[in-house]
């Protein structure tokens, strides 16, 4: 009999019917009636039966197999995701570099582009490419002097910043000093130095104002001398008064030198050492008078910086400052000739030196040259010198056309020299393989072609074989054939009662069904195996016996107890 | 004029029509797996008593007769086991029975002392 678990129960029918199943023998009291909001609908479909009544560890095993599957299989989705994202960074990490190499390659064939684009251009207005060298030499050279220009810019600048940032350090050194040695004086000292600080301001001002009057003189001084240089003739009275004092001066020496001729050789001696010494004194008062003027440049100098200050602060009076930024930049050319006076001066003397040395080349040149001009050829040597000349040109051009041609023609030959070379190669194994071919050939002259009676007796008797063994095959063919058709008729008729026998369509029938349960078998087999790895319980029976021996062991225990 | 009109073995230099001379260097030899056959066309009926045979090496040799010329039906007229003569030649007489009419005659051999085995002469008495 069917059991009764499919069967469906009808809404509206008495619940102890009398069925068969599992669910129907245990006895249920259903209280509440699942109802809705809008009415009676009785039954869901989901609920068949009362349901599992109880879960035992079968049940929760088999939901947690089923939940472990499902955490198993997204764990794996995860996984595989993850996989994928980490092969996406990889490839986008690769792409990125590709994308860089591509795109430096990308600008590197603009740059090309505009070049051809630029060549096409000049093509087609036409411009000579000599025209274009030259352009290009030229801003070649251009861009490498901007290049060290940029570069010794660069230098300068970085040593300028260098010491900037020394005299910042000094600066601020001396200010940390000054700020310590101020907290360490006296409230008298430090009255001093207020008042001294107040002195200073006054006499800054009194050096703007003197400034001005100076500047004022300068201007007047500037207007006389160009009164003065308008005035040639006073001009010329100025120049000659110098003129004269100098000339004085040289009298003076040229008489002291005619004395010291006329003087005795001790007096002579003694003079020069005075003069000697006078020139080193003057020297020294020379070098004492630089240093000095050194020094007032320098605090002029200084007295300028801070006068600029002061008038980028203040911005009072426009002219002034105009005046005083012609006045600091005559101070500038004048300190820079000073500092570079040195080193013009070597770059003078050596531009000098190299002067005098194409000089005396020259010279040694001319002196040549006027040697070789007493040895000059008549007119009509030159004439005929000129036509050997022209011959010998002539000469010339021949040699390098055929020079030219015997070129291209060694070219040739070594061409052909290159490819006799390969060929060699194969000429040596062509070669060797005619040799072994004409060897062969001897040979067969030797040996075959005097034996070609032999040859043709055993053709003969090849021949005579072969039509014996047809005959004989010919005779033995209708018996055979004989044998071949009744041995047919026998394998037919066997075959026919083979297949009228009935123990045969037994056997056959058998085979098939013997097929079919093999087959059947096999399924079966399957099947077994498959519920067997289901229904494999000796974990869960293992794990019951252990908890069972526990139990017990506890009872023994509480027993004895 | 009889004639061997098959043979299971062919080898042109051991014919099956050496079986016909009485010359032992010449022999008819087997070439493959036993049983082997030799049909011989008599052309003509005729009434058999015995066969006498010169061979080597064979063990269990059978002979069959049919009396039509087609060799639709062979029925067996003598059978016979011989000795192993190991290196000699065995001459051996098989009596023939019933064979009335024959045309065709099959020489089997069943079975051989050795993989090979030759048939050096045939007479048909």
């Amino acid at each position: 009999m069917r059991m009764g678990t499919g069967y469906k129960q009808p809404t509206g029918v008495k619940k102890d019917i009398k069925t068969e199943g599992v669910g129907y023998k245990s006895d249920v009291n259903i209280v509440n009636r699942p109802v809705t909001n809008h009415g009676l609908s009785g039954i869901t479909s989901t609920s068949h039966g009362p349901k599992r009544k109880i879960y035992d560890k079968s049940y929760y095993l088999n939901l947690l197999k089923s939940k472990n599957t499902e955490i198993s299989s997204e764990i794996s989705k995860f996984k595989k995701e993850i996989d994928t994202i980490n092969k996406d960074n990889s490839s986008y990490l690769t792409l990125e570099r590709k994308y860089d190499v591509l795109i430096n390659d990308v600008r590197q064939l603009e740059g090309e582009l505009a070049d051809y684009n630029l060549t096409q251009d000049k093509f087609r207005l036409g411009t000579k490419p000599e025209d274009i060298l030259s352009l290009y030499h030229h801003i070649k050279l251009q861009n490498d002097k901007k290049k060290s220009a940029l570069d010794d810019l660069f230098l300068e600048r970085k040593e300028m910043e260098n010491e900037i940032s020394e005299l910042q350090k000094q600066i601020t050194d001396i200010n940390q000093a000054n700020e310590e040695k101020l907290n360490q004086l006296d409230p008298e000292q430090k009255a001093q130095y207020e008042k001294l600080r107040s002195e200073n301001n006054t006499l800054i001002s009194n050096i703007g104002y003197l400034r001005n009057e100076l500047d004022k003189v300068n201007e007047r001084l500037r207007d006389l001398d160009d009164r003065l240089k308008e005035d040639t003739l006073r001009q010329r009275a100025q120049h000659l008064r110098e003129e004269k004092v100098s000339l004085l001066k040289k009298k003076e020496e040229l008489e002291l030198q005619t004395n010291e001729s006329n003087l005795p050789f001790a007096e002579a001696r003694e003079r020069l050492r005075n003069r000697i010494k006078q020139d080193h004194s003057e020297i020294l008062h020379c070098e004492k008078k630089i240093a000095d003027l050194r020094k007032i440049i320098s605090t002029y100098q200084k007295n300028i910086n801070e006068l600029e200050a002061d008038l980028s602060e203040q911005k009072t009076d426009q002219d002034e400052s105009h005046k005083y930024e012609a006045l600091h930049k005559r101070d500038r050319e004048m300190t820079d000739f000073m500092e570079n006076f040195e080193t013009t001066k070597q770059e003078e003397s050596q531009q000098v030196d190299q002067l005098e040395n194409t000089i005396v080349t020259l010279l040694e040149h001319m002196s040549k040259s006027i040697t070789k001009s007493t040895a000059l050829p008549s007119k009509n040597d030159v004439k005929d010198m000129k036509g050997d000349l022209a011959y010998t040109k002539g000469l010339v051009e021949d040699s390098e056309t055929t020079y030219a041609r015997v070129k291209v023609e060694l070219d040739q030959r070594q061409a052909d020299l290159d490819k006799i070379n390969t060929l060699e190669g194969k000429i040596e194994r062509e070669n060797k393989n005619m040799d072994e071919k004409l060897k062969n050939m001897q040979d067969e002259m030797e040996n075959k072609f005097p034996k070609i009676d032999q040859v043709k007796g055993e053709y003969d008797k090849e021949k005579k074989r072969l039509t014996d063994l047809k005959q004989q095959l010919a005779k033995i063919k209708p018996g055979m054939q004989k044998i071949m058709t009744t041995h047919s008729i026998s394998h037919d008729t066997k075959k026919n009662q083979l297949l009228q026998n009935d123990i045969y369509k037994l056997l056959n029938s058998l085979e098939k069904k013997i097929a079919t349960n093999e087959s059947q078998i096999f399924s079966l087999c399957q099947f077994i195996d498959a519920k067997g790895t289901e229904s494999n319980f000796s974990a869960v029976l293992n794990e019951c016996m252990g908890t069972v021996h526990e139990i017990n062991m506890e009872n023994v225990k509480n027993s004895v107890k | 004029m009889s004639e061997v009109i098959s043979a299971t073995s062919f080898d042109q230099r051991f014919s099956s029509q050496n079986i016909f001379e009485n010359d032992m260097s010449t022999f008819w030899m087997t070439t493959g797996l036993y049983p082997q056959e030799l049909v011989i066309d008599l052309k003509a009926p005729h009434n058999l008593n015995e066969l006498k045979l010169k061979s080597m090496r064979v063990k269990n040799i059978k002979i069959e007769a049919c009396t039509d010329n087609s060799g639709s039906e062979f029925f067996e007229v003598g059978k016979k086991e011989m000795d192993n003569n190991s290196d000699s030649m065995q001459t051996e007489k098989i009596s023939l029975t019933g064979a009335n009419g024959i045309i065709l005659l099959k020489i089997i051999i069943q079975e051989g002392h050795d993989d090979f085995a030759s048939i050096h002469y045939a007479d048909l008495i």
